[in-house]
């Protein structure tokens, strides 16, 4: 049953089945192969794999960002990042690497980052003469703090495949890592900026406008605060979380700022729903798959194989990531997180790894797999929403990829970049 | 005639896919109010809201491979030539074809043995959310008739500013 699954899995994915289908084809081939289970299990599971609460999170945060991200909200982020920065050397610059941080307390996606805030600010960049090649490679580096920055679609997705870990807890965890990841790309647009001498016209804002400016941002900022109190002080289950946000960026959009209408919100609602369908239904799919791989025991073994290697945590650590990133470059995080980690995770937690720090190690490193080419997804939207060629976008990203490398190493060996917050806040 | 259907068929579906989102966030959110409000929670609110967002997943599925929103890995179609990719995607169209109709036959038997089951809170036959697997599939399997020409010819879905394989991917 096993080496079915994993050539059929190859194969169709090869052929170019979509990798949704691709896990259910296979996991039914194997089933039928096998003769053991009646079909009908492949079912079961892909419907046991959706029926889940917890899981409503991801809907809801997509609509929340979806209401967000739209006109004025974003304009009001941009304003109030780039007051601080906006009169340096590559001012622009630290002002999208801020503002896409902030955005991604609103958002739980990389996605909504790069094609919200971050297209926006490519146009402003260029207008003040920087390259776009350079600013869309910008964009689409620092999006990634998206999934990391709670809250998180990934992590949410994460949580369900490792008891182990609380939703909350990996929120609170991912702080840590997203912060240093924008510290990381501010640094190498610093470099890049003196290098390339992209100075800013800018003037300094008075201290009148700064206050101005912050207030309107309140209201939006407001947002992340109260997902994270709710859920840290048991206000609110993290789905709960994810409905309260959802209403809040709607009377934000409507009331507030004024730039939501109600004709609008049909198209966000189907955009959302195809999100999460799409989602979803991977979601489902690799639930059916991981179901062969457990039935057949290949975690045990997994496990086994690997406590027998006797490597040390660090070994083990880096073994993983180098799994990860060859993972990444084909493959999504999600199927990512929803295979692998049921294997994976069992092993670091008896190789005696913080379950925290190997979830952020795993959640950080697939996420990069959204900015390696050939099949990096945010690449690509990046290079649709700004209208840069791939070729110009990919020559521009190196320095950004390495700065993430070291990040990994630095998330890799200090597991308390990652296990401090959550630990200290009770999680 | 048949573009009539499709249109109809798409907008219904469209549709069908908000109304199912924004009740299910309704839901949930008079749920956390009124726990708040009245220190009461509607019974019935999780189980409801849960088998919707099923429903939105299965009945989203067609319309998302409608769009070319399934992330699929093409790299092989840009090797292999324009020719051989025409064969290529073929063999993918063909393939999924078949899938949706024996995955849309196994899961009637599934929703007809379930048919004697109820649910926990609101005590309506399983079968009703399980039925989400069959019309979806049926729906998976129009959809991809409608764009199968234009999917083997040129590797195109129709385009929407509603979806795409890029957005998913970046989720």
């Amino acid at each position: 049953m096993t080496l079915t699954l994993f050539i059929a899995a190859i194969v169709l994915m090869t052929l170019g089945f979509p990798v949704a289908f691709a896990l259910a084809i296979s996991a039914s081939l194997a089933v039928f192969v096998g003769g053991r289970y009646p079909q009908l299990v492949v079912f079961k599971e892909m419907f046991t794999g959706i029926d889940s609460f917890p899981l409503m999170a991801v809907p809801f945060f997509i609509l929340a960002a979806e209401l967000m991200s739209g006109g004025a909200l974003t304009l009001v982020l941009l304003r109030f990042a780039s007051q601080f920065v906006g009169h340096l050397r590559g001012g622009l610059g630290y002002a999208n690497v801020l503002s896409l941080t902030l955005f991604s307390g609103i958002s739980g996606s990389a996605l909504a980052d790069a094609a919200g805030p971050g297209s926006m600010m490519v146009k402003m960049m260029e207008k003040a003469g920087y390259s776009r090649a350079y600013a869309a490679a910008l964009t689409s580096s620092t999006a990634i703090v998206g999934p990391i920055i709670p809250p998180s679609i990934s992590m949410i997705i994460y949580a369900m495949q490792d008891e182990q870990v609380s939703v909350g807890g990996l929120f609170m965890a991912g702080f840590i890592p997203g912060i240093l990841i924008a510290l990381a790309m501010a640094f190498v647009n610093w470099r890049i900026c003196r290098k390339r001498n992209y100075r800013s016209t800018e003037p300094r804002p008075s201290a009148r406008e700064m206050l101005v400016t912050s207030f309107k941002a309140i209201p939006a900022l407001m947002l992340i605060v109260l997902i994270l109190v709710g859920i840290r002080f048991g206000i609110f289950t993290p789905t709960e979380a994810s409905v309260v946000a959802v209403f809040y960026a709607l009377i934000c959009g409507k009331w507030i700022y004024r730039t939501l209408e109600w004709k609008a919100l049909p198209g966000i609602a189907a955009r959302s729903s195809l999100l999460t369908a799409s989602v979803l239904l991977v979601m489902a799919t690799s639930a059916a798959f991981a179901w062969v791989l457990t039935v057949e025991g290949v975690p045990q073994q997994v496990s086994q194989t690997i406590v027998e290697w006797n490597l040390s945590p660090v070994t083990f650590l880096i073994v993983v990531n180098i799994l990860l990133l060859v993972f990444g470059i084909f493959m999504e995080p999600l199927p990512g997180v929803m295979i692998l980690v049921p294997i994976l995770a069992p092993v670091a937690l008896a190789l005696g790894i913080d379950p925290t720090h190997f979830a952020m190690v795993v959640i950080v490193n697939l996420t990069l797999g959204m900015i390696t080419p050939p099949v990096g997804g945010l690449l690509f939207v990046t290079a649709v929403a700004t209208r840069v060629s791939m070729a110009d976008l990919t020559r521009e990203l190196p320095p950004f990829l390495l700065a993430h490398f070291v990040v990994l190493v630095l998330l890799t060996f200090v597991p308390e970049l990652s296990t401090w917050l959550p630990h200290t806040l009770g999680f | 005639m048949l573009n009539r259907f499709e249109r109809v068929l798409v907008a219904a579906n469209r549709w069908v896919l908000i109304l199912l989102l924004l009740v299910m966030s309704c839901i949930v959110f008079a749920n956390v109010v009124l726990r708040y409000t009245t220190g009461d929670s509607i019974v019935w609110a999780e189980e409801v809201a849960r088998h919707m967002m099923i429903w939105v997943t299965f009945l989203g599925a067609g319309l998302v491979l409608r769009f070319g929103g399934h992330v699929a890995i093409d790299n092989f179609h840009q090797a292999v030539g324009e020719h051989g990719a025409r064969v290529v995607r073929a063999i993918v169209a063909l393939g999924l074809g078949a899938f949706f109709l024996v995955m849309m036959y196994f899961s009637i038997l599934y929703v007809w043995a379930t048919r004697f089951q109820t649910t926990a809170a609101t005590d309506i036959p399983i079968a009703w959310i399980y039925a989400a697997m069959p019309v979806g599939f049926l729906l998976l399997f129009v959809h991809l008739l409608f764009i199968v020409r234009g999917y083997i010819g040129h590797g195109n879905y129709i385009t929407s500013d509603e979806m795409d394989a890029e957005s998913a991917a970046s989720l």
